[in-house]
């Protein structure tokens, strides 16, 4: 992946038209939106129709991207806006459940560490479905935050709220979590 | 240890796993630490769970995802394109159009106008008012004449 420059020389280019330049852009970041896409709707459908309507709205939109913010930050507010959406547009067609079926078995799948216990992949199977338990916002956030690993500024400007609000919130999700989580991840050494 | 101090303690934890926290916090948060095994036990609790999330593996992107983006994209390219070729077609089409009714407006107010001008003389009919005012001196004429007209007093 190219450095900061390359990038936005990248989308100069892509806002002075070059398919070339946008189609590079989505080389570079289609997979991590997919992935906080899926997290936050828990729907691959859905999770890959969002994926694609952010870069059709990207598309349309970046000749307004000002480099504010980072390029990638700014995908992952239209990726926000599409996902809260699409979990609208489910609600209204009532089907919107605590998805768990469609990544079942996800977390028990490899992340690069063969010699994982089973014991930390269970815990992780269940945090992750808690997860899923916590609120849409909820788990934005903590999806930004401990999956993207954003900045609180940049989850701010994603979110369009303060620094403050995302702290307190980011604050508030985790305690949901643990609540939700129980005892699960109080073993001592289960840090990384 | 109490509510008020657990839920600060756990924000404390929460933002120096952030990396966040302030000199004068990190000292707070190690004596908080230092003086609790409850405390201790909390901050294991979020590790563990920060390291459960991370463990997940991460959702797999399907198969033909990217092409299928790309084909999206082109789509929204063609439709925009489109819309930039027609849209200004549209725009002078609606100009012309507007144009048009304004001088048929016009031209339909002055053929008014003219053909109004025309009937005037036909359908000008003077009355005993209309003589009685052209008149010079006969105010008290016109006087009597409209007190009988309207008020139906004879002169």
């Amino acid at each position: 992946m190219g450095g900061p420059q390359d990038e936005r020389e990248l989308v100069l280019q892509a806002q002075s038209g070059s398919e070339e330049a946008f189609t590079e852009l989505i080389d570079r970041y289609h997979e991590r939106i997919f992935r906080v896409a899926a997290r936050i709707v828990r729907n691959q459908d859905e999770a890959e129709e969002v994926t694609q309507e952010v870069f059709v709205r990207a598309v349309g939109a970046i000749g307004r991207f000002d480099f504010r913010a980072s390029f990638y930050t700014w995908l992952v507010s239209i990726a926000r806006n599409a996902a809260f959406d699409a979990l609208r547009s489910l609600r209204r067609r009532g089907r919107f459940v605590q998805q768990e079926d469609s990544f079942d078995g996800c977390a028990a799948e490899g992340y690069g560490d063969p010699v994982k216990s089973v014991t930390d992949n269970e815990a992780a199977e269940r945090v992750v479905e808690a997860l899923g338990k916590l609120s849409v916002r909820d788990r934005t956030l903590l999806v930004l935050r401990e999956y993207e690993d954003l900045q609180y500024e940049e989850i701010a400007r994603v979110l369009g709220c303060s620094v403050g609000t995302v702290e307190s919130g980011i604050h508030r999700a985790r305690k949901r979590l643990r609540a939700l989580c129980g005892d699960l991840v109080a073993r001592p050494g289960s840090e990384r | 240890m109490n509510d008020e101090t657990k839920d600060r303690l756990e924000r404390l934890i929460g933002l120096k796993m952030d990396g966040r926290l302030e000199a004068a916090e990190a000292r707070e948060l190690e004596g908080l630490l230092h003086g609790s095994a409850e405390a201790r036990e909390l901050e294991q609790a979020l590790l563990g769970l920060r390291a459960a999330l991370r463990a997940a593996a991460p959702p797999a992107a399907p198969q033909g995802l990217r092409g299928r983006i790309l084909e999206r994209v082109a789509g929204a390219r063609a439709r925009s394109g489109a819309a930039a070729r027609v849209l200004p077609l549209a725009r002078r089409l609606a100009a012309a159009a507007a144009l048009l009714l304004c001088a048929s407006l016009f031209a339909v107010a002055g053929g008014l106008d003219k053909v109004q001008a025309q009937d005037d003389p036909i359908l000008k009919v003077r009355t005993i008012e209309d003589e009685l005012r052209a008149s010079a001196g006969a105010e008290g004429q016109l006087h009597d004449f409209l007190a009988w007209r309207f008020l139906g007093r004879r002169p």
